[in-house]
């Protein structure tokens, strides 16, 4: 089966380094995809139903409670894994983290080991 | 050369998007991108894959753009990196053919430099994350000997390395260099013997990180190697070293920044942890010897006797490290009246040594009171002494007993300095001289046994080598010829006078030098009644 990645960032350049960090698990076959803000994020995940979500929290117009809430929420999609990316030194709100249905949250600058470690686990690859 | 996959620079999807809109301006022509591996990446029209591979196969050795009028090939070359070829079939015009493919590689160049750019901030991210990490790991650890394979463990897998080791010495203040944190060697692989043990010792002394990289010549078991030092301000701790087997990759500048980094982290927790033993163990030493202190004061008398036709003047200075002196009167039981008079000092310091001397004390009091003369009483404690004395501890001592009516004075040492007597009168200082070894260490032994008889006005001065030896600020001690100068200055104006002649006579020779052994002094005058 055909995993999906979704990398969802405001910043290009998060995006850009995500991707490329996970960039040697499209040989596994997964697929990569990004969105820049919430609105674009949703139309991927409809469509799409990705996996995994990597998802900025810090976001204008939707953010990324939003969008982790809609999906979880209103779209019923319970099965697909959100990471919430939180910028460091910023308290990630954890009980609103929880009330939307985030699965784990990690904060950036983010460690790239770590990173793609996590989401061997969450696809089960590796 | 190595291969860059073709899907990291674009995505199928666009790469069909953008050869369709080529394919537009070159009607009737097939377009093809491949992977290095010949295989069809994106396409535009119907193409065959024995086709595809003959126009590879034609092309690829050696790899060079083929412009053949109604096909053309032109491989995909990104920084040194092999990506693949674009290949065209058809009526093609050659302006436009080299528009394409230059487009292309132009477009490729572009997300290269761009990787390369997200490439270094990942690294970026990686060592932040690592010196993050390595803070808050080390930071928090105040054991020297938990921090190295915290460090290596985590220099490791960030800088990505074979074999690594974190040396340093056996204690602080050392130089022989110890490994106190392995990874990826055992013994057998001599990873740090031979051009390896010459970088290490180099770097140690120098404080200047090193990179080695022909050690393939060498018995090595890895190719190349990144030494840095542990440094804190311009003191060199010790080394961090890191090993790569495969000769391609060589450590770089960037890694060499990083394990910098992260060894001035590791020198400063290594450092703090040392401060911190070393604080420990000045506490638990200062407790030790204060409580010695403590029990050692207790043990001396509260005040002189107060007898009439003698005068008493007694003095104890402890020194911060070394205790062990003491001294005591008791009356003797039974008539006529007598006093027994003893000096001692003990060995070592600490509560050991205090508690030698609180056993030592009651011996002597117990024998002493069983009425034996000086040199019995010594010889029969220095028997008890040696038949339970597990800790190595000796003592000196000199007991007197003094008959109070007539001022006659036995006495016996064992091995401790002759009291200086200081008849009325006389500008000479007269040593009690009694031969004797000192206690607690050999059994039997035989100590002499003197006499003297005090004279109205005689003055006895004990002490301990604290006296004798206090030393000035060029390490001269204060000595016998000193004592015996200052002693007989104030006899006549009675014991207290004597003993704070003496102590000023000392003092005025060592000046500010700090006082290094126990000072113990006391002075009996016989006067009228």
């Amino acid at each position: 089966m055909e995993r999906k990645i979704l990398i969802v960032d405001d910043e290009s350049h998060i995006r850009l380094l995500i991707e490329q960090t996970l960039e040697e698990l499209e040989d596994d076959g997964v697929l990569l995809f990004t969105a820049s803000n919430g609105a674009e994020a949703l139309e991927i995940i409809e469509a799409e139903k990705p996996d995994l979500i990597f998802l900025d929290v810090m976001m204008p117009k939707v953010n990324g409670f939003d969008v982790c809430r809609i999906v979880k929420h209103e779209l019923k999609l319970q099965d697909i894994y959100i990471v919430m990316l939180t910028a460091k030194g910023q308290e990630f709100d954890k009980q609103k983290g929880q009330e939307v249905g985030a699965d784990i949250y990690m904060t950036k600058p983010f460690d790239p080991d770590e990173l793609y470690e996590k989401a061997v686990e969450i696809l089960g690859l590796g | 050369m190595s291969v860059l996959p073709l899907n990291r620079l674009i995505k199928r999807n666009e790469a069909t998007a953008w050869l369709t809109q080529f394919s537009h301006l070159m009607p009737g022509v097939k377009l093809a991108l491949t992977k290095a591996d010949g295989d069809l990446f994106a396409d535009i029209g119907q193409w065959h894959e024995a086709e595809l591979a003959e126009f590879l196969a034609q092309a690829n050795s050696p790899l060079r753009g083929l412009y053949m009028g109604d096909w053309a090939l032109q491989p995909l070359i990104v920084n040194d990196h092999w990506v693949g070829a674009l290949v065209a079939f058809g009526p093609l015009n050659e302006a436009g053919w080299q528009c394409l493919h230059y487009t292309l590689t132009l477009f490729l160049h572009e997300v290269a430099e761009k990787r390369s750019l997200a490439n270094e901030a990942l690294e970026r991210y990686r060592e932040i994350n690592l010196l993050y990490h390595i803070t808050e790991t080390i930071g928090s650890n105040l054991d020297p000997d938990i921090i190295p394979q915290l460090v290596l463990t985590e220099a490791v897998r960030v800088i990505q390395a074979d074999m690594g080791a974190i040396l340093l010495p056996s204690a602080e203040n050392r130089a022989d260099l110890k490994v106190r944190a392995s990874f990826g060697y055992d013994e057998t692989d001599e990873f740090l013997e031979g051009v390896t043990h010459y970088l290490i010792e180099q770097v140690y002394e120098t404080g200047h990180p090193e990179i080695f990289t022909s050690l393939s010549l060498a018995s090595s078991p890895v190719d190349v190697i990144l030494c840095v030092p542990l440094k804190i301000r311009d003191h060199i701790l010790g080394i961090i070293l890191l090993g790569r087997k495969v000769q391609q990759t060589v450590f770089t500048a960037s890694d060499e920044k990083l394990l910098m980094a992260l060894a001035n982290q590791t020198a400063i927790a290594i450092d703090t942890a040392w401060l911190h033993q070393r604080e420990i163990k000045r506490q638990r030493l200062d407790k030790e010897l204060a409580l010695g202190q403590q029990i050692q004061l207790s043990l001396l008398p509260e005040s002189c006797p107060t007898i009439p036709g003698w005068e008493f003047a007694a003095i104890y200075q402890s020194a911060r490290q070394v205790g062990g002196d003491f001294y005591d009167f008791f009356e003797l039981p039974g008539e006529p009246r007598r006093l027994g008079l003893l000096i001692a000092d003990v060995t070592g310091k600490g509560v050991p040594a205090a508690l030698f001397m609180a056993f030592s004390r009651s011996i002597i009091r117990t024998i002493a009171m069983n009425g034996g003369n000086p040199a019995a009483v010594l010889e029969q404690t220095n028997r008890l002494i040696v038949q339970d004395n597990r800790s190595g501890i000796f003592l000196t001592a000199f007991y007197a007993i003094l008959e109070l009516e007539t001022g006659k004075l036995i006495y016996a040492s064992g091995g401790h300095n002759w009291p200086l007597w200081l008849p009325q009168g006389q500008l000479e200082a007269q040593e009690l001289a009694a031969e004797g070894f000192l206690l607690g260490a050999f059994d039997p032994i035989t100590l002499q046994e003197q006499a003297v008889q005090l004279a109205m006005n005689d003055t006895l001065v004990f002490f301990t080598d604290g006296v004798t030896e206090a030393m000035n600020a060029v390490s001269e001690l204060f000595g016998d010829d000193r004592l015996q100068a200052v002693a007989v200055t104030k006899t006549t104006d009675g014991a207290e006078a004597t003993l704070q002649s003496i102590v000023t006579g000392v003092k005025q020779f060592t000046q500010n030098t700090p006082q290094s052994d126990d000072f113990t002094l006391f002075v009996v005058k016989r006067v009228k009644a």
